[in-house]
């Protein structure tokens, strides 16, 4: 997409390094997360108020995605609020009071992603997405233009008994809330070795 | 312009439009859509949500009212950045929509440019084989094409031509016939005279120089020879029917007069004229008159008629002054209608009428550059003459 700001752009073995997965006990585990958080097209979102996404999916995985954390800037208390699901079950919610400490906790992510006897071997690719909000943020965004272009009216699209609204309007509506969309901003891309079952 | 010829013209057009409306647009709406998330507005918003923040601490009785508010600040916040995130997107989708309504309004009006232009088409192929009918002759053209365009109003002219061409060539057809019989009648006179005055002379002697029984015969065959002398006399009036010496005259005001003049001529006619508005042609009045006669000697021959009446009106979309002359007598046997125009066609006894006045009031009114037609019979007998207006007052209508 020209001249799109969405650009998605595949790291490997940058310089900002490269996640570990390592075996402990019956999980297989990811950790070392790289620096991403300081990466100029990430670190200006992170005090925006909005839920900051990023969605770690392996390429072996039949699972899709096997980690997600969220970062949210919460203004009135000024912490930052990071919670973290893991398809292994895993989750964690954190308070963080500034940025060197959440760039600390991250650094310092274990993520139980897959069991450890899941029967994957050899190179793994890692992708790590970053959206830029959350889909219920979407949603609300969608709402509220909604009802400012429907002159305070909820939009058919979230209304299903609103019945007013002229052929225009509907048009409009539909324009607007299929183009408010979660597009990924920044996708990192990683090869990691899986070790064997007997590595630590 | 060939259908395909327009079609690809207009394809051109189409992309070159919308073309040049994604090059303007994509710059317009980017910075009208930029106005919503201006830096100075997000601006303004950050300072407001410290600012209930400071109110907050300041007030603290107040607090969740600042909260409240700072959360609906800091909402709307939200959506203007998830919008500015989304932007691209946005534009992009306006953009399609526009082009594709630009698109379908320019598709639209071509399609209908071109149906349109193909009827035309349709309709000039129809005008082009009519007019090469025309031109080989052809005088019963109905094209149909009552549209009130360009096109519309060529048809009429067409059909308007085709009339024309067979009245006129109706026209020539009566003068070649009229010529004709003229010709025969010219002959007959000349055959007639010169062995009528010699017998007329020899028998005037014969009469002189014998007895009073012998005059008594000779006087009946003078008279049958007078008989022949007036019918020599009528070949040759017919013959040499002179040009017309043409007046401006108002048909009404004649018609009247004549009905006037003449109203005792014939005891058992009663003569009327009614007009509606002035009727000015070029016209010989003794000629006229002579028309006028013929008509009403046929009225009282038939025995039956009691009135006659002329009305006079003008027909300014054709051009030409109607002079309609209706009897009530017992209308034109159907045996004669198709030749009732011709010379020596008759109803009447032998001796009663030679059948040539109709032929000569005909030869009149063509001569004029007009006719005689007949309009009606069957319970009296209308004939209608026509002769043209003059021509400012034709085109007016005014005196």
């Amino acid at each position: 997409m020209i001249g799109s700001t969405l650009a998605i752009v595949a790291l490997c073995g940058s310089t900002l390094g490269s996640p570990v997965l390592a075996v402990d006990g019956e999980d297989l585990l990811l950790s070392g997360m790289p620096a991403v958080l300081s990466d100029e097209r990430i670190s200006p979102k992170l005090r925006s108020g909005l839920t900051n996404t990023f969605l770690a999916q392996l390429s072996e995985s039949d699972d899709g995605t096997v980690a997600r954390i969220d970062l949210r800037w919460e203004p009135w208390d000024e912490v930052f609020l990071a919670s973290v699901t893991t398809s292994r079950g895993f989750s964690a919610n954190v308070q963080l009071a500034s940025e060197e400490d959440l760039a600390t906790w991250w650094k310092a992510l274990r993520l139980p992603i897959l069991p450890a006897e899941r029967q994957v071997q050899g190179k793994v690719s890692l992708q790590l997405t970053f959206l830029p909000f959350s889909a219920s943020e979407q949603q609300s965004t969608r709402d509220w233009l909604n009802r400012s272009l429907g002159g305070g009216r909820s939009s058919p699209a979230t209304d299903p008994n609103s019945v007013g609204g002229s052929s225009y309007s509907r048009v409009l509506h539909l324009m607007v809330s299929t183009s408010v969309s979660r597009k990924a901003l920044v996708q990192f891309e990683w090869i990691l070795t899986v070790p064997d079952k007997g590595d630590p | 312009m060939s259908t395909r010829t327009s079609l690809f013209i207009s394809l051109i057009g189409i992309a070159l439009a919308l073309g040049a409306f994604h090059g303007l647009q994509a710059t317009l709406t980017g910075d009208w859509f930029a106005l919503g998330v201006h830096p100075e507005v997000m601006e303004l918003l950050d300072s407001s949500l410290e600012d209930q923040k400071t109110l907050a601490e300041a007030y603290p009785a107040e607090a969740t009212t600042y909260r409240a508010r700072f959360d609906s600040i800091h909402s709307t916040v939200g959506h203007l950045r998830v919008l500015s995130l989304s932007r691209t997107a946005l534009v992009r989708r306006y953009e399609f929509l526009v082009l594709g309504l630009l698109g379908i309004v320019l598709v639209a009006g071509t399609t209908v440019h071109l149906l349109g232009q193909r009827r035309q088409e349709k309709r000039l192929a129809s005008l082009r084989s009519h007019l090469a009918k025309l031109s080989d002759g052809s005088t019963d053209i109905e094209i149909g094409d009552q549209k009130r365009d360009v096109i519309g109003r060529i048809a009429r002219m067409i059909e308007s031509t085709s009339r024309l061409i067979a009245a006129d060539r109706r026209r020539i057809a009566t003068l070649d016939n009229l010529a004709l019989w003229q010709e025969a009648a010219r002959r007959h006179a000349h055959e007639l005279k010169t062995p009528l005055t010699s017998a007329t002379l020899e028998l005037r002697r014969l009469k002189d120089s014998h007895d009073d029984d012998l005059a008594i015969h000779v006087d009946g065959i003078l008279v049958d020879l007078d008989r022949l002398g007036e019918l020599a006399s009528a070949f040759t009036s017919f013959a040499r029917l002179p040009e017309p010496r043409l007046q401006c005259l108002d048909l009404g005001d004649w018609a009247t007069n004549f009905c006037c003049t003449f109203s005792q001529s014939w005891p058992s006619l009663v003569l009327s004229a009614n007009r509606s508005a002035p009727t000015w042609t070029n016209a010989d009045p003794s000629m006229l008159r002579q028309v006028l006669t013929n008509l009403c000697d046929n009225a009282a021959l038939s025995g039956k008629a009691t009135t006659l009446k002329i009305d006079v009106a003008a027909d300014l979309r054709r051009g030409l002054g109607i002079m309609t002359i209706t009897d009530d007598g017992p209308g034109v046997p159907p045996e004669i209608r198709d030749r009732l125009f011709e010379p020596y066609v008759s109803t009447r006894a032998a001796g009663e009428g030679m059948g040539l006045g109709l032929a000569i009031a005909k030869k009149i009114a063509l001569d004029h550059g007009g006719d005689l037609l007949l309009e009606r019979t069957g319970g009296g007998t209308s004939f209608r003459l026509e002769l043209p207006l003059v021509e400012e007052h034709a085109s007016t209508g005014e005196s």
